[in-house]
């Protein structure tokens, strides 16, 4: 069976086509404001609305990215486990607004939907489950507290500046995902992929019954 | 929004999440923090998915089967913990020293 990257070629041009119409009309760019360049009166409009397009996604992203790296923080100074865990909440809520702003909302819907539903509320119930009393409230840190906050501090400072110093030769807007191109792509050439996850996850949920089964249902069962 | 504003993001949530996974002492805590830096790299995946030159989905596939690996490593890492936690009684990883005893 063959993964490749790319659809087939007829196909390609269709969602090529359908991909451009979707995003002019969706959005009025700077693709479109450059072609107009005869009326001049019209051009200075659409920059105008680019602009203030710019504004509010700009505004946004920095609401949520305080959200995400806020909460984010939260999570790992927080001394009660359960304001972690709502703090982590937070963090993957802000997470998804940041993926809909990337024009990925199927991505935000599945972030909403796993980790929001799904994720959080297991992390909870297996907090409710297993703390007794403030027992660790005491010193929620280990003492290598220093060694841990300098290798982060070397990630942030290393990822960062390769991410400043690189060209990514990378588009100046986002463009939005296109929901049937990716619904294609997930299921002929990411077909296999697809299929071994469903198989991980059925591993995963017969491993996590059969390690969170109490000792002596195995005795009663046995 | 630049690409590398939303790197940057990514970058700081993956170094929050393993600097709470090196420094906190809850076993729980521990696999939120991993959750935490899985969705930075899921963060710096779509971004760089939607400011391709050429319109793609191979990030947002990425980011979505991240998820589901995501969703069953956080299934199977709960449940250990909750087993080690019934048996040695606390959450704090610092107790579990049988082996070095």
């Amino acid at each position: 069976m063959t993964v490749g990257l790319g659809p087939l070629p007829g196909l390609q041009t269709q969602e090529g086509h359908l991909k451009r119409g979707t995003v002019e009309s969706g959005r009025p760019l700077a693709g479109a404001a450059r072609r107009r360049v005869a009326d001049t009166r019209v051009r200075s409009k659409e920059l105008q609305r680019e602009r203030s397009t710019l504004d509010i996604t700009g505004i946004l992203f920095f609401v949520l990215a305080i959200g995400v790296v806020g909460a984010g923080l939260a999570v790992v100074t927080l001394r009660n486990v359960i304001h972690s865990a709502i703090a982590m909440m937070v963090c993957f809520g802000s997470l998804a607004g940041m993926y809909a702003l990337l024009g990925a909302p199927i991505v935000a819907a599945a972030q909403v939907l796993i980790y929001l539903g799904a994720i959080s509320v297991l992390i909870i119930f297996a907090i409710m489950l297993t703390q007794a009393g403030d027992a660790s409230l005491a010193a929620p840190f280990h003492r290598q507290v220093p060694f841990a906050a300098l290798a982060a501090l070397i990630v942030v400072g290393l990822i960062g500046w390769a991410v400043i110093q690189t060209d990514w030769g990378a588009a100046a807007q986002a463009v939005a995902v296109n929901l049937e191109q990716l619904a294609i792509a997930l299921f002929t050439d990411y077909a296999l992929p697809f299929e071994i996850i469903s198989l991980l996850l059925l591993a995963a949920i017969i491993g996590a019954i059969f390690l969170a089964r109490r000792p002596e249902e195995d005795e009663r069962a046995g | 929004m630049g690409l590398s504003a939303y790197l940057i993001v990514s970058t700081l949530l993956f170094a929050i999440g393993a600097f709470g996974f090196m420094a906190r002492r809850n076993g729980i805590l521990m696999l939120i923090c991993i959750e935490l830096m899985l969705n930075g790299v899921n963060l710096s995946l779509v971004a760089f998915n939607a400011y391709q030159p050429a319109p793609a989905v191979n990030g947002a596939i990425f980011a979505l089967m991240i998820m589901a690996v995501a969703a069953a490593e956080a299934t199977v890492g709960l449940a250990l913990v909750i087993a080690i936690i019934r048996t040695r009684q606390t959450a704090e990883v610092d107790q579990y020293r049988d082996l070095k005893e």
